[in-house]
């Protein structure tokens, strides 16, 4: 796998969970659980700034837009020829299996970064 | 939905040798049948969502749970250490008992957090067993983890 796709994976999947446990109602659910979630921000913004830095500018650019566009999950999965960023089939020849994971590939469609899961 | 279902006969680790909340999650997620580059990846999300909070949420239970984009669906595991694992729990006990959650960053119904609910419930319930600990066979657990299932349906 593409060494800078896993980065932009980590930096998704971080992303996703800061967004979700900034949502009021998932928040408390968490909690009412038993979970604490602390505010360590100094440590978040620490641990994202390190993602970040290794992914080279341009990437991270075209990452930063696609999560300000759609506020998050700028890294969608490819199940079985749809992204599931937008729902939408990627035409049949879009990409060859050789660059699957392997090239850093956007969706026609939503533009998000595509990882194929299968 | 019942927990039961998602718990496969591999999903259940009875043993686990780690002392560490790191090697204990590095164990679970090894057992994983995936590719070494998603298992990083799903270790890296359980750890970054350690630094938001614990999950340890006390009386030896931790439920570890992530987002991450390399899974197609829901996937649950079970590892139990009689010796305890020292996992930075809310109330500093060491953890007898993990359930280790990993869902793709979008399921549609939700799944994720109402087996999140589910799995807490249970697991109070589950350590007033004080025995459980003895249990070394998938059979005994999933058994049992019905049977509390099925009482916990009757309260409702």
């Amino acid at each position: 796998m593409n060494i800078q796709l896993q980065y932009l994976i980590q930096l998704s999947d971080l992303d996703t969970q800061l967004e979700e446990l900034k949502n009021e109602r998932i928040r408390s659910k968490e909690e009412s659980i038993g979970f604490r979630v602390q505010s360590k921000e100094n440590e978040i913004i620490k641990l994202r700034e390190n993602i970040r830095k290794k992914i080279e500018p341009e990437l991270l650019n075209k990452y930063d837009k696609i999560q300000k566009r759609y506020k998050m999950r700028a890294v969608a999965q490819v199940n079985e020829g749809v992204c599931y960023g937008c729902f939408t089939a990627l035409p049949t020849s879009y990409v060859s299996e050789a660059d699957k994971n392997n090239k850093i590939i956007t969706c026609p469609n939503c533009g998000r970064i595509l990882f194929w899961i299968e | 939905m019942l927990i039961s279902q998602f718990l496969k006969k591999e999903n259940v680790i009875f043993d686990l040798k780690s002392k560490t909340k790191d090697k204990a999650l590095e164990e679970m997620v090894d057992k994983m049948k995936l590719s070494k580059e998603k298992k990083d990846l799903i270790l890296l999300s359980l750890k970054q969502r350690e630094i938001l909070g614990t999950t340890g949420i006390g009386n030896g239970i931790a439920i570890p749970h992530a987002r991450s984009v390399v899974l197609d669906k829901l996937c649950l595991y079970v590892g139990i250490s009689p010796k305890g694992i020292e996992y930075e729990s809310l109330d500093g006990k060491n953890v007898n008992i993990i359930f280790l959650i990993i869902a793709p960053p979008l399921d549609s119904s939700n799944q994720y957090l109402i087996l999140l609910g589910k799995i807490a419930a249970l697991s109070k319930k589950l350590i007033k067993k004080k025995d459980y600990l003895k249990i070394d066979n998938y059979e005994d657990f999933i058994a049992l983890i019905k049977k509390l299932e099925e009482s916990m349906e009757d309260e409702i």
